[in-house]
């Protein structure tokens, strides 16, 4: 289904200059609907309670790590089949696997671009 | 280059009643082996050694608290209030800050521009319905028919300009992306640093306490009451040391004075 420009996303980042440049990126691809949460375990209550189609997480967060945030996501019926993009410096090849191993939709390396992001959200939407 | 300055640079590191011993030891040494007192020779050769171990262990606490030192001036803290003086100093995390809040600020001024490109943008959509209303409103002569033409053909520009200037403004919010990136980095350099830092100082300790341990050692005499003590004291230190995580720049400089470093 391609991506409904409508659709809820969370962006997780520790770092607020991060996930207000994913917002802004975002708004200007034609997103307008972003929340923003501070880490893995901020995001978690927040996917739970609101129904979000799409989640960007970062990888090195303080309290839950992306990773485990994707391995909680997908442990959970309710929120197992929501998209996972990673946006991480993280860029080695034992992560990436792990990541995928995990059910990851998707993996951008940081520094990224718009049409990176753009790209990567039409794959998942295909 | 003189021949003098080179050997120089290890008697700053080595004292010079050690080398004065180590060549004291190498002529009897020598006259040893001229006398053919093979017996002699061997004990010289062992007492050499034993000045070299010491003179090892010496060094290695030098060169290790120089090491130490250089990473001290680089001022690398943790902390978030500095002092003025501080502040003249390389502070990575100070660095980390100043960025980030740069990063802030243009990512404040990105955000109320796109908001004032898309009122802008909003403007141009209306002047142009506008003059579509009009055109097919009233009649228009040649002149009239010429002025909207110009009209639209401006609305089109401001568009065009519009659209350029909101891609610029994308340009300006993806840079901020390298400000995470070094910022992680950064973080990643401190924390490297400090575990350097901690080593050292474990390493100083410890070469500390080999040279403590090799002059004992190569005494034959017993240790008297204050030789035990000190030695228990330096044991007592280094084990005090390993059981707390981090100390405080001062304790540490303290402690490592008290040790001869």
């Amino acid at each position: 289904m391609p991506a409904d420009l409508n659709m809820k996303i969370l962006v997780v980042d520790d770092h607020e200059s991060m996930r207000r440049i994913e917002k802004q990126i975002l708004n200007d691809l034609g997103y307008p609907n972003v929340d923003m949460a501070d880490d893995g375990a901020t995001a978690l209550p927040m996917l739970m309670a609101g129904s979000y189609d799409f989640v960007i997480t970062d990888w090195n967060m303080p309290q839950m790590e992306g990773i485990d945030l994707l391995k909680s996501i997908r442990a959970d019926a309710r929120i197992g089949k929501t998209p996972v993009l990673l946006v991480t410096a993280e860029s080695k090849k034992e992560r990436i696997v792990e990541a995928a191993q995990a059910g990851v939709n998707d993996y951008v390396v940081k520094p990224f671009n718009a049409d990176t992001l753009s790209a990567k959200i039409s794959r998942i939407f295909p | 280059m003189n021949a003098h300055t080179e050997p120089s640079q290890f008697p700053s590191l080595i004292s010079n009643i050690e080398l004065e011993s180590f060549r004291h030891k190498t002529d009897e040494l020598m006259a040893d082996l001229e006398k053919n007192d093979i017996s002699s020779a061997l004990n010289r050769i062992n007492e050499i050694n034993e000045i070299n171990g010491k003179s090892f262990y010496s060094v290695i606490g030098k060169l290790t608290r120089g090491l130490y030192d250089a990473i001290s001036d680089l001022s690398i803290s943790s902390k978030q209030d500095q002092s003025a003086n501080d502040k003249t100093r390389v502070d990575l995390n100070y660095v980390i800050n100043l960025t980030d809040n740069a990063a802030q600020k243009t990512l404040d001024m990105t955000e109320k521009s796109r908001s004032n490109i898309q009122c802008i943008a909003q403007q141009f959509t209306t002047q142009s319905d506008l003059l579509e209303e009009y055109s097919s409103l009233f009649s228009k002569d040649d002149a009239g028919a010429e002025f909207l033409q110009k009209m639209k053909a401006h609305c089109q520009e401001g568009t065009s300009n519009i659209s350029t200037l909101n891609s610029n403004v994308s340009e300006i919010v993806m840079a901020q992306n390298y400000q995470d990136i070094a910022s992680q980095s950064i973080t990643k350099a401190i924390h490297i640093i400090k575990e350097v830092e901690n080593s050292l100082v474990a390493l100083t300790q410890y070469a500390n306490l080999l040279t403590k341990l090799s002059q004992y050692s190569a005494s034959s005499a017993e240790m008297d009451q204050k030789e035990s003590d000190d030695l228990k004291s330096n044991i007592g230190q280094l084990n005090n040391i390993s059981t707390s995580e981090h100390l405080d720049q001062g304790d540490v400089d303290d402690l490592l004075s008290s040790l001869g470093f």
